[in-house]
């Protein structure tokens, strides 16, 4: 085997590993056809290509492929001259695939050399294949009689496409009913495209439908398969279930002729190995797109939760800044600590009076008064925060349901938090960030300066007064919210200002709010990994860049291996050569010149 | 049960249809609406004729078959494949009765007419030979489906190397499982195989048919070449053409396979209604509407004009400077003026939002946690719109409500009579006093002052008036207390009412209207599908031929 062989080979392998490991799991609406192209590839590579390119001198793999009924198994015993597949009148027949080699070939087929997939030997296995050693055969050709294309049976059919992928060559069998059907010339469409050596058999044909073969050529022809030779078969079978030897007597010299110029023989191989190396360049660029689609559809999906809970992280720094917080239940809570409600009315008139009020009530047992404002705005906290993971989780799942990909992943849970999960969950980050700022305030109050009014304030009632004043930090208030909300953050930044100085109480009010905005933040965080777990779970592929380098790499090994063939003439004839062994049946009966494809 | 006719099936088809416009998948109903067309056309225009179509895969013979059937040249059987590319009919019966609309309606253009008595039958029968539909000319399967899809009954030719072919069993055998009744099976050409082939191969056909679930089929073994089986064919046609019954069969299978998929889109689940959490979403919309807080004011309100109608005079005027906290909130005026009323209460803050967005969620989510997804996420869309709406509404159901802020009560007429007449007494006694004492002041002679009990009437009147108001006064002012409260639970039993009524418009009633949309749909979808009546069952013919009937008339 020369170097440029090697080359590729290892090239080859490199592809087919990154394929082994290669998964696209997202639903996509192109993905099923494309997984199973990357099926499709890999099996071609382990049943064909790689053994191929490995071994050039292996036996040439002619498949017999075709129809239903259009007598594969009747063709194969024909030329060999014995029953080694049972054809029948029941469809679908060849339910095993036996692949018929020269006895002195055995070794290249035994092992998993070629259809690793496939278990050799008569075994009970669902996909098995049968070798049969027959001395019919010429050394050097190996003949496989597989299920039909278009079986009703699925497994004979995918059996089938698997096989002729992995033929050198394919003798494709048809009947003048048949020849018309669109699912074989589907394949021999494929074929066509990937330059994959055809021969057609024509069977059955009636007296009188002689019109058959011409229209067959004219087909052939428009898929651009005019070099495939066509044998036409007259239909009829003699006793001992054979064709006559007349009729296979083309088919077989001209099978001959391949095996035994060693140049065809090799043309043959070549040129449908060339053809699939193409393929699989082809195919891994597609997959590689399929590798950049599969990504694409993930960031866009993880791009929509983000983009949802972002949305709900600024819905709650609005409402915990902009002193709407301040409107309901904390208000009234708070009013009841500060004063009467009627009372409160006329603060910011008399401020001076609410002060001495409040003072009043700061000296009292302030704890117990703090106590139902800070339950107050724990509450309305809670509220917000899980409103707004709940919204933002409902937003990525909207925006999920219209991908299809999303959908699919939809499907496997509710990635929908319940309340009842979340509110504990809220309500702890909020006790905390409560603690914080009473810790806050306490650090501030043991400087020298505010220690002594921080004690006739108590730590409780100040912490709860930058509270307050944290929900109204952006100050952004307007008309009526001043009234009310603003008239309560104003009072306690009033009372602040008093005891810490004014520099002091805008840095508390923004560590404050930092903290508080960083466990909110944290919150929003852990709850969208759970919405994007499921899509986190998948074994998304890496990058496609690897796949286009390996493709090309093949390319560029293909094309120097190419070269090197045409550089370097063949050597004349192999030593032995596979010589004068195997006589196929027919082989004797018409004049050795007699052209193939144009019989009778 | 008695199976309905196929009126009543496409009846309740066309109403699951409605119903279910925009839930179902769009290939559900593209094809339910095609049925429910193609039924109404197959009955308008040849209601009295059965059609047949002989199917099959190209080169399998049924342009043979057909000429076979006809007795002369018909159709063109040739050598290369595929030949049929133009369905042809051959019509028999009466040349009067009008078949080309229907063959017009089948876009089939090649008719050939065959005088009926040689078949001996009085109804009209019409026989399609197809295009293939395994053939490399793709738009021969096109005209073959459609044909499939249209035709009554369905004889399907089959030969022996392509009985077994995947084109035919999986796209088209496996999917009319259901329609057997409507379908035979010819295997044609079996003078290719001898006897004992013929019949091994008839019997795996028949295996494989019962694999795609046609186990009671018809199957012939024919050959168009010998004439064999032709007869036995040609017979069952003119007993179906005698029975005429195959139309309204076909349409009534077809029916049913278009319903089918409707049923299972549908689902068994409805409406799921969790008291906890329909308490939960009552509680929060009466947080954003303020419940608590109206109540309190109008008790407070209540109380304030109790006191001020029910008062001491002496001390009433103080209540004046209170400020009434129904007139804060705007809703002092009471029901006659609502409409141009909006309550200033504080707009609900974000967390009161909150709330509501989280019952609301979980209301909309529990109601539909049975219901298939597109049917949950319309009913989730009902509840989106009016989310937005609720404040405003509450705010005016609020208004609406009755808050007896004007109310008068006829005991606090008379408790007021009843303190003015003290009130009355107390100033006779202060006057009669100052009179004495202006009197005496004057040195004036002082009259005999009338006394009761030693104690001079004036005193008395004083010490009466005042003492029985002040008495009264505090009496009053328990009453009032306990008044209030009644009212006070009045208003709060009222405005839940209103607001029940504010959530039963724009959430409950919407949301059931979607849910009862899904019931309807699939009610009337389980109607269309709902099984035939076995043969058995049915009077020959007779039941699906009125309902034929019914419809061409």
């Amino acid at each position: 085997m020369n170097n440029s062989l090697v080359l590729l080979l290892r090239e080859l392998q490199t592809v087919r590993d990154q394929l082994a490991h290669l998964r696209l799991p997202l639903e996509l609406s192109a993905a099923q056809g494309q997984r199973s192209e990357v099926a499709a590839t890999l099996q071609q590579l382990d049943d064909y290509l790689l053994p191929r390119v490995g071994a050039s001198d292996a036996p040439l793999l002619a498949v017999v492929g075709g129809s239903t009924g259009a007598g594969k198994s009747t063709l194969v015993n024909s030329l060999l001259g014995e029953r080694v597949t049972v054809p029948g009148v029941l469809r679908p027949t060849t339910r095993s695939p036996v692949l018929v080699h020269h006895p002195a070939d055995a070794a290249w087929f035994a092992g998993d050399r070629i259809l690793p997939g496939l278990a050799r030997g008569g075994t009970a296995a669902a996909a098995s294949l049968e070798l049969v050693a027959s001395d019919a055969v010429p050394r050097g050709l190996a003949l496989l009689d597989a299920p039909d294309v278009d079986s009703v049976v699925v497994e004979n059919r995918e059996l089938a496409a698997q096989l002729l992928a992995a033929a050198d060559l394919w003798l494709f069998a048809t009947t003048s009913a048949r020849y018309a059907d669109a699912v074989p010339w589907d394949l021999l469409h494929e074929a066509a495209r990937r330059h994959t050596q055809v021969a057609l058999i024509l069977g059955r044909v009636d007296p009188g439908s002689e019109a058959v073969a011409a229209d067959l050529h004219r087909m052939l022809e428009q898929e651009g398969l005019a070099e495939a030779p066509v044998f036409v078969i007259a239909e009829h079978v003699d006793d001992s279930g054979l064709l006559p030897e007349e009729a296979v007597g083309p088919l077989a010299r001209w099978l001959t002729h391949l095996t035994r110029d060693e140049g065809t023989r090799l043309h043959v191989i070549e040129a449908t190995r060339d053809g699939v190396v193409d393929d699989v360049v082809a195919r891994t660029r597609r997959i590689s797109e399929a590798v950049d689609a599969q990504q694409a559809a993930a960031g866009s999906l993880k791009d929509m939760v983000q983009a949802a809970f972002y949305r709900g992280q600024q819905q709650v720094d609005v409402a915990t800044s902009d002193g709407t917080l301040l409107r309901g239940e904390v208000l009234a809570r708070w009013q009841d600590f500060v004063g009467t409600g009627e009372f409160f009315r006329s603060v910011e008139q008399r401020i001076g009076k609410v002060r001495d009020a409040v003072t009043g009530f700061f000296r009292g047992s302030a704890r117990k008064h703090t106590a139902p404002t800070q339950q107050a705005i724990s509450h309305s906290l809670e509220a917000v925060i899980v409103d707004a993971i709940q919204g933002a989780a409902e937003g990525s799942i909207r925006a999920w349901r219209g991908d299809p990909a999303g959908a699919a992943l939809l499907q496997v849970d509710d990635p929908m938090p319940t309340t009842t999960r979340l509110r504990p969950l809220v309500a702890e980050q909020i006790r905390n960030w409560q603690a914080d700022v009473l810790q806050l305030v306490g650090e501030q109050a043991s400087g020298r300066r505010g220690r002594a009014r921080v004690l006739s304030f108590g730590v409780n009632g100040l912490g709860l007064s930058l509270m307050i004043v944290v929900f109204a930090s952006t100050g952004g208030l307007t008309g009526a919210e001043v009234g009310i909300a603003g008239g309560t953050a104003i009072l306690a930044q009033r009372v602040l200002e008093g005891v810490f100085g004014e520099d002091a109480v805008r840095r508390l009010t923004r560590i404050a709010h930092s903290q508080l905005s960083e466990r909110i933040e944290k919150l929003l965080e852990s709850e969208r990994a759970l919405v994007l777990q499921p899509l986190d779970a998948l074994e998304l592929p890496a990058v496609s860049a690897e796949l286009v380098a390996a493709a090309t790499a093949v390319e560029t090994a293909a094309r120097a291996e190419r070269k090197s063939r045409r550089n370097a003439p063949r050597a004349a004839q192999p030593e032995a050569g596979p010589g004068d062994s195997g006589h196929l049946r027919g082989l004797a009966t018409l004049s050795p010149d007699d052209e193939p494809g144009r019989a009778e | 049960m008695s199976s309905p006719d196929l009126g009543t099936r496409l009846q309740a088809l066309t109403t699951a249809l409605e119903a279910g416009r925009g839930r179902l998948a769009d290939d559900v109903l593209t094809r339910a609406d095609d049925v429910v067309k193609q039924a109404g056309a197959r009955m308008a225009l040849a209601p009295e004729h059965t059609i047949v179509a002989l199917a099959g895969a190209t080169g399998s013979g049924k342009s043979s078959l057909l000429n076979a059937l006809v007795g002369q040249e018909v159709a063109l059987p040739g050598v290369t494949r595929p030949t049929t590319s133009r369905p042809v009919a051959a019509v028999w019966g009466d040349p009067e009765r009008n078949t080309d609309a229907a063959l017009d309606w089948l876009d089939v253009s090649q008719r050939h007419h065959v005088a009926g008595e040689a078949l001996n039958i009085s109804a009209g029968l019409v026989v399609l030979d197809l295009p293939d539909h395994d053939s490399v000319e793709r738009s021969h399967r096109k005209i073959a489906e459609r044909l499939v899809d249209r035709v009554d009954l369905l004889v399907w030719v089959l030969d022996p190397q392509k009985y077994a072919d995947h084109a035919i069993h999986d796209q088209f055998l496996k999917p009319l499982a259901a329609h057997a009744a409507v379908m035979v099976l010819v295997l044609n050409q079996i003078d290719r195989l001898s006897s004992d082939e013929a019949e091994a191969c008839k019997q795996d056909l028949a295996r494989l048919a019962a694999d795609d679930g046609l186990d009671q089929i018809r199957l012939i073994g024919a050959s168009a070449r010998t004439g064999a089986g032709v007869d036995e064919l040609r017979t069952l046609l003119v007993q179906a053409a005698t029975k005429r019954a195959a139309a309204v069969d076909r349409l009534t299978l077809r029916v049913q396979d278009a319903a089918a998929p409707i049923v299972a889109a549908c689902g068994s689940g409805a409406a799921q209604d969790d008291p906890e959490v329909a308490k939960q979403l009552d509680r929060a919309l009466h947080d954003v509407a303020g419940v608590d807080q109206v109540v309190a004011a109008s008790r407070v309100r209540t109380l304030q004009r109790a006191r001020a109608a029910t008062g001491w005079p002496v001390t009433r005027w103080l209540g004046k400077f209170r400020i009434d906290p129904l007139r804060r909130l705007n809703l002092h005026q009471g029901v006659e003026s609502a409409e141009l009323v909006h309550s200033s209460r504080p707009q609900p803050g974000p967390d009161q939002d909150a709330r509501v967005h989280i019952a609301l969620r979980e209301y909309g989510r529990s109601v539909t946690a049975d219901v298939p997804a597109e049917w949950a996420l319309a009913a989730q869309d009902r509840i989106d719109e009016a989310a937005p709406l609720l404040a405003a509404q509450l705010d005016q159901a609020v208004a609406h409500t009755d808050l007896e802020a004007n109310r008068r009560p006829t005991w606090w007429r008379a408790l007021n009579a009843w303190q003015w007449g003290l009130f009355a007494v107390l100033m006779a006694g202060m006057l009669w006093l100052a009179a004495l004492a202006g009197m005496s002041y004057f040195k004036l002679p002082q009259p005999d002052t009338p006394q009761w009990k030693s104690i001079p009437w004036p005193t008395l009147l004083v010490m009466a008036g005042a003492g029985l108001g002040i008495v009264t006064s505090l009496a009053a002012s328990l009453f009032n207390r306990l008044s209030a409260r009644r009212s006070g639970r009045r208003i709060r039993r009222r405005l839940e009412q209103s607001i029940e009524a504010t959530a039963q418009r724009l959430l409950r009633g919407p949301v059931r209207e979607e849910l009862g949309a899904l019931v309807q749909c699939r009610d009337a979808a389980l109607i269309a599908a709902s099984p035939i009546a076995t043969a058995r069952e049915r009077r020959p013919g007779k039941k699906v031929r009125k309902a034929g009937n019914s419809r061409s008339n």
